[in-house]
This record gives C-alpha cells, sequence and structure tokens, in this order.
C-alpha cells in the first residue's frame, strides 16, 4: 500500500497521467488576455478541450 | 502550504486511481477501459454480464464526496426525468463505499471533437448549421422538460450515422435551481454556467466556431478574431453574435431555430452570396 502511494506521488506527472491531470497553463494565460467574443483560431484550432483540461479551467 | 502541494497532489492522484481493467464492479459490471476524467467523475467503459451489452459507468471522484455526490444525484434524476432517443439512457445507479456510480447507455459513434481535431474531418458553413439543428432539436426537448445541459462543448456531442446525440449530463441543472456565481470567475465561465437557456445557445455558439474553423486555414501566425478570420455569411454572423451574447441574447429556442431555418432556406433556393470577410 505505502509502495503504491509513494509511486503514485513521485509518478503523478508521468504523460499516461498527465494528459488526464494538468490544467493547460497555456488556456489560462489565454483567456486572460483574449476576451470571449474575440477568439480566433489559437482558440478554435487547438485540441485542449476535452475532458479535464478545459473542466477544470471551468470547473464549477 | 505551497510547497507540500506536491503532495497533496500525490495523494489525491492516488485516492482517484481508476479501476483496473478486467476488475468486476457492483458483481455486474466488467471494466473494459477508462473513457476519461472529469471534474467530479471517471468515466468507463464496462460490459454488462447480466444484460451482455456494453455501458457506460461513471464513479465519483472520491476526493469530491460532499459536493460530487450532490452533483452525480442530479445527474441520475435528470437522466432518469429524460427520454429521448439522441440522450443516454440511465440504466442503473449505486454506492460502492459511499461513492455514487452511475450506468448509463452507450452511446456508439465519434464525438466532434475527434472527428475534427484526430480524423481531420471537415464543416462547411451550411453542413454547420444543419448539425446545429439537428442538436437544437434535442436542446429543445431538454428545454422544455426545464433542464439546461451546460456543458454543450465538442466532446459532449456524438456524430453517428449523421445524427448527434447529447452525452455528459454531469453539470446539467433544473431551470428552477439557482446557483451563486463567484465574482472572480471570468466572464466566459459565468456565461456558460449560468442557469439559463442562454448558456446552452452560447455554448453552442463556441461550439459551432469549432466546426466552421474546421476548414480555415492561417495565413499569418497572429490571431484575428473569429469574426475577422472567417468568410461568413451575414446571417450566420448574425446568429453567432446572438449566441455568444456579442448582441442581444436569444431569448427561447424558437426565435434561434427561426434564424437558422431561414439560413438553410436560403441555402436550399440557391445560396447565400452575402460573404462578408
Amino acid at each position: 500500500m505505502l509502495r503504491k502511494l509513494l509511486k503514485a506521488i513521485f509518478t503523478k506527472n508521468s504523460s499516461h497521467h498527465k494528459h488526464r491531470w494538468s490544467s493547460s497553463d497555456h488556456l489560462k494565460m489565454y483567456h486572460s488576455k483574449t476576451h470571449h467574443s474575440k477568439y480566433g483560431h489559437h482558440h478554435y484550432q487547438k485540441k485542449y478541450h476535452s475532458g479535464s483540461f478545459f473542466s477544470s479551467f471551468l470547473d464549477s | 502550504m505551497k510547497r507540500w502541494n506536491w503532495l497533496y497532489a500525490g495523494i489525491e492522484h492516488f485516492l482517484e486511481r481508476p479501476y483496473q481493467v478486467g476488475k468486476i464492479i457492483n458483481h455486474r459490471y466488467r471494466i473494459k477501459n477508462c473513457l476519461g476524467m472529469g471534474s467530479y467523475g471517471i468515466t468507463y467503459i464496462a460490459w454488462d454480464i447480466v444484460t451482455n451489452q456494453y455501458v457506460v459507468l461513471k464513479q465519483m471522484r472520491k476526493t469530491k464526496r460532499n459536493k460530487g455526490t450532490l452533483s452525480f444525484q442530479r445527474e441520475a434524476q435528470i437522466l432518469k426525468m429524460l427520454k429521448h432517443p439522441r440522450i443516454p439512457k440511465l440504466y442503473d445507479s449505486f454506492m460502492i463505499k459511499d461513492i455514487p456510480h452511475l450506468v448509463m447507455e452507450l452511446i456508439s459513434g465519434k464525438t466532434v471533437e475527434d472527428l475534427i481535431f484526430k480524423e481531420g474531418k471537415t464543416f462547411t458553413e451550411r453542413e454547420s448549421f444543419e448539425l446545429l439543428i439537428d442538436i437544437l432539436a434535442i436542446v429543445q426537448y431538454m428545454h422544455q422538460n426545464g433542464i439546461v445541459h451546460r456543458d454543450l462543448r465538442i466532446p459532449n456531442i456524438i456524430l453517428n450515422e449523421g445524427n448527434a446525440y447529447v452525452i455528459d449530463f454531469g453539470l446539467a441543472r433544473f431551470l428552477t435551481e439557482s446557483e451563486r456565481m463567484n465574482n472572480d470567475d471570468v466572464i466566459e465561465k459565468k456565461l456558460r454556467r449560468e442557469i439559463s437557456v442562454k448558456s446552452d445557445f452560447y455554448a453552442l455558439g463556441h461550439f459551432m466556431l469549432f466546426l466552421l474553423y474546421s476548414t480555415y486555414e492561417p495565413t499569418v501566425k497572429e490571431e484575428r478574431s473569429w469574426e475577422e478570420e472567417l468568410s461568413l455569411s451575414m446571417e450566420a454572423r448574425y446568429i453567432l453574435r446572438k449566441m455568444l451574447q456579442i448582441d442581444t441574447p436569444y431569448e427561447d429556442i424558437h426565435e434561434l431555430s427561426a434564424d437558422i431555418h431561414r439560413l438553410l432556406q436560403r441555402w436550399g433556393n440557391g445560396g447565400v452570396n452575402d460573404v462578408i470577410v
């Protein structure tokens, strides 16, 4: 159990889970400087809107 | 406090480990694979050994015990109430060690997100509005039943044989509910999460722009607004500005549908020529 816990702590940034867990800094930076009515191709042509990426930003 | 964040994150990560493939849940559902993790839940495809069919199993995240339980109860209540062929059916709900689980119909097909970003599918202006009309028929049913989805995004719309399906009712609310908004929230979050039919139109406005950008090829790295970058008909721009609440928003779905039908009729009668670049 302890081994699993330590493994989880030290591998939390493994690529497998990074995809699922990281909130997108890029998204936050992007949204802080661009008004929602003015988005262009940087917003609509990037795939960062799935699952926890966008949800974490818009977490209610 | 900040220096311990890595430890808290690690512990949360440990607690939130998804079920392993092959594990049987509630003596009935064998986990096939993990579909993803949202704000409140972890979603899997599972095999129902009683009915011999694949289902979607949603497990509440353990670290969201208080708010999450309420959210799961609400989602179950809403799915039980909505009976529409383009909305997943709720088959079962149960608790395991105080963690709520929902079992829903598995909708075959591909999300609009995967179609655009993985398969490179493109949507013309006309195809985008035809798809929107199809989705609005489902949204109209929800609104008529007093439900607002609040999360109509490209990963939550599935296309199968040309038909649209709406999934993930985790953020749906009854229109009679109220919710306190945080003043620090960005305006986009407020518009998306408002308990009003307008929040669904707003989300669908952005949804439409993902479709419309599928054919756009940037010529410069610098970004301009969608109105400057896309070549849209005057009518399309008018509709999108109202959906996105840049102009006076649509108050109900009939008003929005009527504008789209007028636009589609014009295409049907020989096309729209008033293009603004």
